[in-house]
């Protein structure tokens, strides 16, 4: 079994960070603290390997994503610290916050009109930077289903995207 | 643009990830802080003010700080505990908590506190009527598939401890609300305060264990 200190330092930023974009800044640091809490929870089951250990912590993630889909994220004293930290640095201004809130809101929405299953594909993938094969192995689904998804969504978005350029055309026209 | 290559395409996707903090030294000094606080004390566990609950059964109050008291909860406040706990659960395992670190106005802190360190908090705060409820409107369990089961009697989610500490807890909030009430306050004006617990030997689901519950 892992240390499981260091393991949780070495993923917490991107497990933060998956949090952030999945429901919020304003609501990450609470999810990270239940994250956390039952990675703590479940240390005797931490894994040896970093590759396992990153995918058991974002198993563990999207377990408390769908949880707070529900309204179940509670407020956590231990979230103050961090919340006060990451609601500063995603203020107006900040230099090096990921990408602008508004940046890619029409493709977001495009992503959120697939099927579920599809879009989650398309987040793991291109927004948190996971391989296919990881995809497969977070999700508990065969590599070629994830394959199959993952093209599905690219015709449909690339259709969805290209209509939507139209009409944007159409309108300034 | 009126179609969208696939380099394009990828290139928009990844482009369209919400914005996330700043990462930075700060940050990550503030995640590994979390990291260590996260870290539960053996046989205790702490909840904030949004309880829900479930449950029935014998009541047995310790009164004042009694023996909860001596039991190291690793809490900062644990010390100045406005109240202490302890019930039996149906299976006879027995469940000991304190409560304090009530935060909020300084008058409605006040009445919580002299709630918390009522000797007869036990009689006055309605386990039973709290079990109906929760019986009446079960809570839900989301199983990894993401699949919701309704956490009731004669399913693998639920065990009679699990029902009357969730009860316990339910009926404790549902009193204060009232005390409040009584007194001219209201609970949800309230910040937020602390409960360490412990009820060794709880016959609890099996997902509470999985899930670190």
């Amino acid at each position: 079994m892992a240390d499981l200190t260091p393991a949780l330092d070495a993923n917490a930023g991107a497990l933060l960070s998956y949090l952030e974009r999945r429901i919020g800044i304003d609501d990450a640091p609470d999810a990270l603290v239940e994250v956390m809490t039952v990675v703590w929870r479940r240390e005797a089951d931490l894994p040896s390997d970093e590759i396992d250990v990153r995918m058991w912590m974002f198993g563990i993630a999207k377990g408390v994503v769908a949880n707070a889909a529900r309204g179940k994220v509670r407020r956590a004293k231990l979230a103050d610290r961090l919340r006060a930290v990451t609601a500063v640095s995603s203020g107006a201004g900040s230099s090096g916050a990921a990408p602008a809130a508004d940046h890619g809101h029409e493709v977001r929405d495009a992503i959120s009109r697939l099927d579920p299953e599809l879009a989650e594909v398309v987040r793991l993938f291109h927004w948190d930077g996971f391989s296919l094969g990881e995809v497969a192995q977070l999700e508990g689904i065969p590599a070629s289903t994830v394959r199959s998804r993952y093209a599905r969504a690219k015709r449909e978005l690339a259709t969805a995207l290209g209509a939507q350029d139209r009409d944007s055309v159409a309108r300034r026209a | 643009m009126t179609d969208h290559e696939p380099r394009e395409l990828d290139a928009l996707l990844s482009a369209s990830s919400p914005a996330t903090s700043e990462h930075g030294p700060v940050r990550t000094a503030a995640l590994e802080t979390m990291a260590r606080d996260a870290r539960p004390s053996r046989g205790r566990r702490v909840r904030r003010p949004v309880l829900v609950g479930a449950g029935a059964l014998a009541l047995v109050f310790a009164g004042g700080m009694g023996a909860s008291a001596a039991f190291d909860w690793h809490l900062p406040w644990q010390n100045d505990a406005a109240g202490s706990y302890v019930y039996t659960l149906p299976s006879g395992a027995e469940c000991s908590g304190i409560l304090g670190n009530v935060q909020g106005p300084a008058n409605i802190v006040a009445a919580t506190n002299a709630f918390m360190a009522r000797s007869d908090l036990l009689d006055v705060i309605d386990v039973d009527a709290a079990i109906a409820f929760l019986r009446a409107n079960p809570m839900t369990h989301v199983l990894p598939d993401g699949s919701e089961v309704a956490v009731v009697p004669g399913s693998p989610y639920w065990t009679a401890d699990y029902e009357y500490e969730l009860a316990f807890q339910k009926a404790f909030q549902d009193g204060l609300r009232a005390d409040l009430a009584a007194e001219g306050y209201d609970l949800n004006s309230l910040t937020s305060f602390e409960e360490g617990f412990t009820c060794p030997g709880a016959d609890n689901p099996d997902w509470m264990d999985q899930a670190g519950g």
